[in-house]
């Protein structure tokens, strides 16, 4: 059991130290740093708010319509990045896992660290938002929405983690991924609000999108209203656990195979 | 001593083309995940890389791996590294491993010196008190200065490897693998780089994959050479060397580069017989060069001794020595001991027209010359050894000081 914990304890020391070489290289590369977080939400939802009377006439509108888009385009940016981090980290640090003896889960909670910490100003800028303009009406709400918005990113990288194997040496799933990027963010409900009444083999079909159950639960404590999914969110976090502890255990007997094809 | 390192029957497979490796790549990942493990038979376009190889390492041993381009070194030292994951046999290790293994790469470029080396270091499984405790020997070892707290970008090729050997050096591993990157830098930091590798060498397992038979003789206790994969030689390091020279000159027979060979004819002669073409003569043994030329004029002879892959060492020219050779004339030149670092060499000779025009170039004659290795320097003269009174040191005259 020591062991264990001792093997878990480098493994999160090393995982926050990869966390922080990423960061470290950001700020020092880039003027913005960490402003970019925020630009592209920002940016497109006052675009989303400007084509809404073109694109979605009905329904809500402006500070619910704008915290509504930012709020998923906030989680779908980062559950997409944390998909292709995931998908691409054997690749990209094929040269320090050929070195060192790093841990798959290491290099998994490193991405995972990463897309959390760019979440940190968009959650808060969300939070302020909804409390300043007086939609956010308790703190077990603010708990909810900070919880399902980590399960999101979560998602995302776990995805992208299962992925990763079959990513690594089939070039084509990352592409027919890319390709699907505009479906799932219209059937995970990023920016189109969904009627209150919908079909519940509608309701069905669109819970196969994991975005859709988890952003819109995130969503509904900061917009009081109440989410499409009742099951939905709670099922795609227990897969995404379950997913991640195996695919733990399975990764760690198949990144040589990995290393060895890629070469070098 | 406890064996540190135990490969049994070794065999790793690489497919031919891109699409079928990746093919198969794809299949072995899921045979990994659903423990069905690794087929031992070869699928189409796949060949075996590296084949039954087994051997183990002491602490305080070297094994020095050889053998030609494409061989199987690096395959093999992947393999004992844990980049690669073998087709068929295992590998067992014992405590920590380090590798010197393309120590320019791996760094961090917009880290500085000093974040990469703690970066790694603490992935290597090393605490932030050891890591602390070690800094200072690493910054002393590797002599960047100021430039550890420099982006490694800025770094050249030199600055990078002397990083990446000074934290080899301080992880102090149990096992060490090296390959060909003995020593870095300039002369200097090269020879602590050997006096560094000597002491880890005491007390770790080392597998040192080199080309440098310097090297071999120099720090090998024993010498594993492959030969297309396949184990050619286990055992002694005298033994390796001469079977990996065996290996890699008998793959590259000299060119048959003779000009109207028919006109001369030679052998070489020594105490024991003639030496025949690509037979043994010892270091030292006395050679007498005889022949006879069929040139329909007086000629000079030059007799060219050389390596059997390079260049000539050695000339022995008649007109030098006066002697002018006539049509159907029988000579012969004594070549003194041939006192050549063991290996391969040939002879051949060239006749020269008084008017300095080439007649003939006589095809080569190689022999090995056997004995034993003690670095790749191809003339050793024995020279005269002796111990002198002091004063000969401080005279200027070449005097009869021996005691």
């Amino acid at each position: 059991m020591r062991q264990v914990f001792s093997k878990m304890r480098q493994i999160y020391a090393v995982s926050w130290m990869l966390t922080k070489r990423t960061l470290v290289i950001e700020v020092r590369t880039s003027r913005l740093g960490w402003l970019w977080p925020l630009m592209y939400p920002v940016a497109y939802t006052v675009l989303f708010l400007t084509l809404k009377p073109v694109m979605q006439p009905t329904g809500s509108s402006g500070f619910d319509y704008a915290l509504h888009v930012f709020v998923g385009l906030s989680l779908w940016q980062l559950w997409f990045e944390g998909l292709q981090t995931q998908m691409r980290a054997v690749k990209a640090q094929r040269s320090l896992l050929s070195r060192a003896d790093l841990d798959p889960g290491a290099l998994f909670l490193s991405g995972f660290f990463v897309q959390a910490v760019y979440l940190l100003p968009r959650l808060g800028l969300a939070l302020v938002l909804a409390a300043t303009f007086g939609s956010l009406n308790s703190i077990w709400s603010a708990f909810i929405f900070v919880s399902m918005s980590l399960a999101v990113v979560l998602n995302g990288s776990v995805i992208g983690f299962v992925l990763q194997p079959f990513s690594t040496l089939v070039p084509d799933i990352g592409r027919l991924i890319q390709s699907l990027s505009l479906a799932l963010m219209l059937t995970g409900g990023i920016f189109v609000v969904f009627p209150q009444d919908m079909n519940e083999n509608t309701l069905t079909l669109l819970a196969l999108n994991p975005l859709g159950p988890l952003v819109d639960t995130a969503r509904s404590q900061l917009l009081v209203q109440a989410p499409h999914f009742e099951w939905a969110p709670w099922v795609w976090s227990g897969i995404t656990v379950m997913s991640l502890a195996v695919q733990i255990r399975l990764s760690r007997k198949v990144l040589p195979v990995l290393l060895e094809r890629l070469g070098g | 001593m406890e064996i540190l390192l135990q490969v049994d029957s070794v065999g790793k497979k690489y497919a031919r083309s891109m699409r079928h490796s990746l093919d198969y790549g794809l299949r072995d990942a899921i045979s990994e995940m659903t423990g069905r493990g690794r087929s031992l038979t070869l699928r189409t376009e796949e060949f075996w890389a590296l084949r039954d190889v087994s051997f183990s390492i002491r602490r305080g041993e070297c094994l020095a791996v050889l053998g030609g381009n494409g061989a199987g070194k690096s395959t093999l030292l992947k393999i004992l590294s844990g980049m690669l994951l073998p087709d068929g046999g295992r590998v067992d290790k014992r405590g920590r491993m380090e590798k010197m293994i393309e120590l320019s790469g791996g760094f961090s470029p917009v880290l500085t010196g000093r974040e990469n080396v703690a970066l790694r270091a603490r992935m290597l499984g090393l605490s932030a008190r050891q890591l602390a405790e070690r800094m200072d020997e690493l910054e002393a070892f590797a002599e960047l200065g100021e430039s550890m707290d420099m982006p490694v970008q800025f770094y050249s090729t030199g600055m990078r490897s002397r990083l990446g050997f000074a934290l080899s050096v301080v992880m102090r591993p149990d096992i060490l693998l090296i390959d060909e990157v003995l020593a870095v830098g300039d002369l200097g930091f090269r020879m602590k780089c050997y006096e560094r590798v000597d002491e880890m060498r005491r007390s770790a397992a080392v597998v040192l994959v080199t080309h440098s038979m310097n090297h071999v003789a120099r720090m090998a206790t024993g010498v594993l050479v492959l030969n297309k994969g396949r184990v050619a030689y286990d055992g002694a390091v005298q033994g390796g060397i001469v079977k990996y020279q065996e290996l890699v000159a008998g793959g590259a027979k000299p060119k048959e580069t003779s000009h109207r060979s028919e006109l001369i004819e030679f052998f070489l002669r020594t105490p024991h017989g003639n030496l025949l073409d690509g037979a043994s003569t010892e270091f030292g043994a006395p050679v007498v060069l005889v022949g006879r030329h069929g040139a329909a004029e007086p000629l000079t002879l030059s007799v060219i001794l050389g390596e059997v892959k390079g260049h000539a060492l050695m000339e022995w020219n008649s007109k030098r020595s006066g002697f002018v050779f006539k049509p159907g004339d029988d000579f012969q030149v004594d070549l003194g001991p041939l006192q050549l670092c063991p290996g391969l060499y040939q002879v051949s000779i060239i006749g020269f027209a008084p008017d300095g025009r080439q007649v003939f170039l006589s095809r080569a004659l190689s022999f090995k010359v056997t004995g034993e290795y003690f670095n790749s320097i191809r003339l050793q003269p024995l020279g005269q050894w002796m111990v002198v009174r002091s004063a000969a040191i401080e005279s200027t005259e070449v005097q009869d000081f021996v005691t």
